[in-house]
C-alpha cells in the first residue's frame, strides 16, 4: 500500500458570520474557503495564489489548525486534524510548522534568538541543556546564521536575518511540512533569492514539504511543483506548475498569469486586464463567482450554475470552469 | 521623448542624526521629459524614495535638507524655495502618488471631499456645484465605476484599488506637469496593478504629463518605463533607456538585480543571490558602497568612489559608475 499523502485536504470550509443590521441581530455569512480539496505529496511544494480576500490565509490557518473548519477535514499523513488527541495534536505541532509574512511581527522582540528557535523542542522534547545547544546551533548554521548569534536579540538583525531567524525556528523540530504565508514579500528584492534559494535547499536536504502562499507569480514558479489559483473562497484550478504557466485553462487563471510582468523590453506586454473588481465575499455573484468579470463568459449557464471540478487529461491537473478545453 | 521638463542636478540630501550628518542622496542628476516615464529603481535604503521627497521638499523633519544641488522645473530652481512658493508648486506642477492608498487618504471626509479640495486649490473661487461635477469627472477619467455615488463614499468604503485610483484623481485634478509616483502598485493585486499601470499610460497619452515612477519592480519598468536610473547607497549607479540597460547591464549591481528575479517564464532550478546586506546609512564611506556584495571588486573599488562613464551598450544616455566594468576578475 502506499503511504498516504503528507497533506490532503477535503470538501474544507470555513464560513464567518458578521453581524449587521440594527444591534447586529441579523447576520451575514462570509464564505471564506468554500468546499476546497486537494493533496500534496511528501518533498513536494503546492502554492496557493489569488488576489487578496481569496482565502488563501484563512485555508493556510485551518491547516495549521488554528482555525477550526465550519465543515471538511484536513489530514496529515492520513490522520484527520479535527478529532486528534491531546498527544496526537502535540506531535502535530512538532510535524507542521509555519513562517510569516513579516519578520518584524512574528519574532518575540524579548527573546533572545537561542530561546525563539529553541522553543518547539523546549516544549516538546525533554533534551538536556548541551543537546538543546547543539540542536539550536545546527538550525541557525543550517539557516546561513553563526552559532554566536544565538545571544543577540530580534533587533539585531537586518530583516532577511530576521526571516532565516523565523525558519531556523521552524525546521529546529524536523518537521514534515511548512507553511510558509508570503515568506519574502518583506524582504528587499536582493535579499529575497538569497531566502528562496535557503527553502529549496532545506526541501533537498530533509525532504520536507511545503504550503506556500505568495502574490508574486515569479516566486511561484520557482518554488511550487503543482499550483492551486483560487478565487472568492473557491479553488478554480490546480494542476503541475509547468502546466499551468504553459497553458492555463481556467479564465481567471490565464488573467491572473498573464498580470505577471516580465523581465523583457520592447515587444508588448499581452495581458488579459481584468474589468472590475473582486466582489464582495459576502454576497458572492451567483452561478460561476467569476463571470461577472471573465473574458470567456458563456451566458447564462455561467450565471445560474456553478461550474462542477472536472479533470483534464491528468488527474492532476483539475479545474471548475463551464468552457471546453 | 519632448523637451525636458525637470532636471534634478547633483542634488544631496543628508540626514541630520544624532550620531552624525548622513548623506542618503549623494549627487544624483537625472531628469524627465514631456510625455516620458522615467523608472527609480532601488532597494529600501538606496535614497529613491529621499529623492522623490527632496523634489517635493518634504523631507522629514527636522532632520532632513537639501544640502546642495539644483532641483529644476522648466528651468526654474526649487531648492531654496520658500514653503509658500512651494505650495503653489505642489499638486499644480509635481502632482504624488504615494505607496499605501490606506494612509494617503483622510479617513474622517467623503473621496468628493478631498478630490474637490485638490480641485479648489488650483481653481479659487469656483462654485461647489461645479467642483463636485468636475470630481466626478476626475473619477471618471481614472476609472472609478459609479463615479457619481462613489464620490460620497468613505474611503473606508473601498477597497485598495479603488482608493488608489482616487489618490490618482487627486494627483491629477491640478493638471501637474509632472507625476512623482512612489510604489503605488505595490500594495495592491497583481491584477490591480495591472488595470493600475494601464491607467497611468492612459493619463499620460491623454496629457502629455512626465512621470517619476519608483518601484523596485523591474518587470514594471521593463513594462512602463522608457528611462531608468538604479540608485544604490543613496547613489545613482546606472542610468540609460530600457532597452540599453536591460540588454546591457553594467554595473554589477543591476546585474544582479536582473538575474536574482525568479522568471515567470520558465522554471530555474536556482536562484542568482546577491550575498550580504544592503548598505547601512553611514557618514564615511571610501569607494564603491556596492564593493562588499560584487563578486568582481577590484582593490580600487574599496578605496576610490568610480566615476560615471560610457556603459556596455555603447549608446550616448547609457552610463555607470563602475570601476571593472569589463569584469576582468
Amino acid at each position: 500500500m502506499m503511504a498516504p499523502p503528507i497533506l490532503e485536504v477535503s470538501d474544507l470550509t470555513r464560513h464567518f458570520t458578521i453581524p449587521h443590521g440594527l444591534l447586529g441581530r441579523q447576520e451575514h455569512i462570509v464564505r471564506a474557503v468554500d468546499k476546497v480539496g486537494f493533496s500534496l505529496e511528501h518533498g513536494q511544494t503546492l502554492a496557493l495564489v489569488g488576489e487578496s480576500g481569496c482565502g488563501k490565509t484563512t485555508l493556510a490557518r485551518m491547516l495549521l489548525k488554528l482555525l477550526t473548519p465550519t465543515s471538511g477535514t484536513v489530514k496529515i499523513e492520513g490522520k484527520d486534524v479535527g478529532t486528534m488527541s491531546k498527544a496526537e495534536i502535540r506531535q502535530f505541532r512538532t510535524n507542521v510548522q509555519a513562517v510569516f509574512q513579516d519578520p518584524w511581527a512574528s519574532l518575540s522582540p524579548r527573546m533572545r534568538v537561542f530561546d525563539i528557535v529553541a522553543e518547539t523542542l523546549v516544549i516538546n522534547d525533554n533534551l538536556t541543556k548541551g543537546e538543546l545547544t547543539r540542536r539550536v546551533d545546527e538550525a541557525l548554521i543550517a539557516v546561513g546564521l553563526r552559532p554566536d548569534q544565538a545571544k543577540n536579540y530580534p533587533h539585531e538583525f537586518s530583516g532577511g536575518q530576521r526571516q532565516r531567524v523565523a525558519i531556523a525556528s521552524a525546521i529546529i523540530a524536523k518537521p514534515k511540512l511548512i507553511i510558509l504565508d508570503e515568506p519574502v514579500s518583506a524582504l528587499d528584492v536582493s535579499i529575497r533569492s538569497q531566502i528562496m534559494n535557503l527553502f529549496k535547499d532545506l526541501q533537498d536536504d530533509v525532504g520536507c514539504s511545503y504550503v506556500i502562499v505568495a502574490h508574486d507569480l515569479g516566486t511561484t514558479r520557482f518554488m511550487a511543483d503543482r499550483i492551486a489559483v483560487m478565487y472568492l473562497g473557491k479553488l478554480v484550478e490546480i494542476g503541475p506548475t509547468d502546466d499551468m504557466f504553459d497553458a492555463p485553462c481556467h479564465p481567471y487563471t490565464q488573467a491572473l498569469l498573464s498580470a505577471a510582468l516580465p523581465l523583457r523590453v520592447g515587444k508588448a506586454h499581452e495581458a488579459i486586464v481584468l474589468r472590475g473588481e473582486v466582489p464582495s465575499p459576502v454576497n458572492p455573484p451567483t452561478g460561476c463567482p467569476f463571470h461577472p468579470r471573465c473574458q470567456s463568459v458563456l451566458g447564462e449557464i455561467c450565471k445560474t450554475s456553478p461550474p462542477a471540478p472536472k479533470e483534464l487529461g491528468s488527474q492532476n491537473h483539475i479545474m471548475s470552469c463551464h468552457i471546453d478545453v | 521623448m519632448g523637451e525636458t521638463i525637470l532636471q534634478v542636478k547633483n542634488l544631496c540630501t543628508v540626514l541630520d542624526l544624532s550620531s552624525g550628518t548622513v548623506p542618503v542622496v549623494n549627487d544624483v542628476s537625472f531628469d524627465v521629459g514631456v510625455g516620458e516615464t522615467l523608472g527609480i529603481v532601488g532597494e529600501s535604503g538606496s535614497g529613491k524614495s529621499m529623492t522623490a521627497l527632496s523634489i517635493m521638499q518634504v523631507l522629514p523633519k527636522p532632520i532632513g535638507r537639501i544640502a546642495s544641488g539644483q532641483i529644476l522645473l522648466e528651468g526654474t530652481d526649487l531648492v531654496g524655495m520658500s514653503n509658500q512658493q512651494m505650495g503653489q508648486i505642489r499638486g499644480r506642477e509635481i502632482g504624488m502618488i504615494l505607496q499605501d492608498p490606506h494612509t494617503s487618504l483622510n479617513p474622517v471626509f467623503t473621496v468628493g471631499n478631498q478630490v474637490i479640495e485638490a480641485l479648489e486649490i488650483n481653481n479659487p473661487g469656483t462654485a461647489r456645484k461645479t467642483l463636485r461635477a468636475h470630481a466626478i469627472d476626475a473619477l471618471k477619467k481614472v476609472n472609478v465605476a459609479d463615479a457619481e455615488r462613489r464620490i460620497d463614499a468613505y474611503p473606508h468604503q473601498m477597497s485598495g484599488g479603488m482608493k488608489q485610483r482616487v489618490v490618482g484623481a487627486i494627483a491629477i485634478a491640478g493638471a501637474p506637469k509632472v507625476i512623482i509616483a512612489d510604489e503605488p502598485t505595490t500594495a495592491l493585486d497583481v491584477t490591480i496593478q495591472l488595470q493600475y499601470l494601464q491607467l497611468l499610460r492612459d493619463i499620460q497619452d491623454e496629457t502629455g504629463t512626465a512621470i517619476i515612477f519608483i518601484t523596485h519592480d523591474l518587470g514594471i519598468v521593463a513594462n512602463l518605463c522608457h528611462r531608468l536610473v538604479v540608485m544604490y547607497g543613496g547613489k545613482i549607479v546606472e542610468s540609460g533607456t530600457v532597452a540599453d540597460v536591460f540588454g546591457a547591464p553594467s554595473h554589477p549591481y543591476t546585474e544582479a538585480l536582473l538575474k536574482s528575479v525568479p522568471s515567470v517564464d520558465q522554471k530555474l532550478d536556482r536562484l542568482y543571490a546577491i550575498d550580504g546586506q544592503p548598505p547601512a546609512l553611514i557618514s564615511d564611506r571610501v569607494g564603491c558602497s556596492f564593493a562588499p556584495r560584487c563578486p568582481y571588486a577590484l582593490d580600487i573599488c574599496r578605496n576610490q568612489v568610480p566615476q560615471e562613464s560610457d556603459a556596455l551598450s555603447g549608446a550616448k544616455s547609457h552610463r555607470a559608475s563602475c570601476w571593472n566594468m569589463e569584469r576582468t576578475t
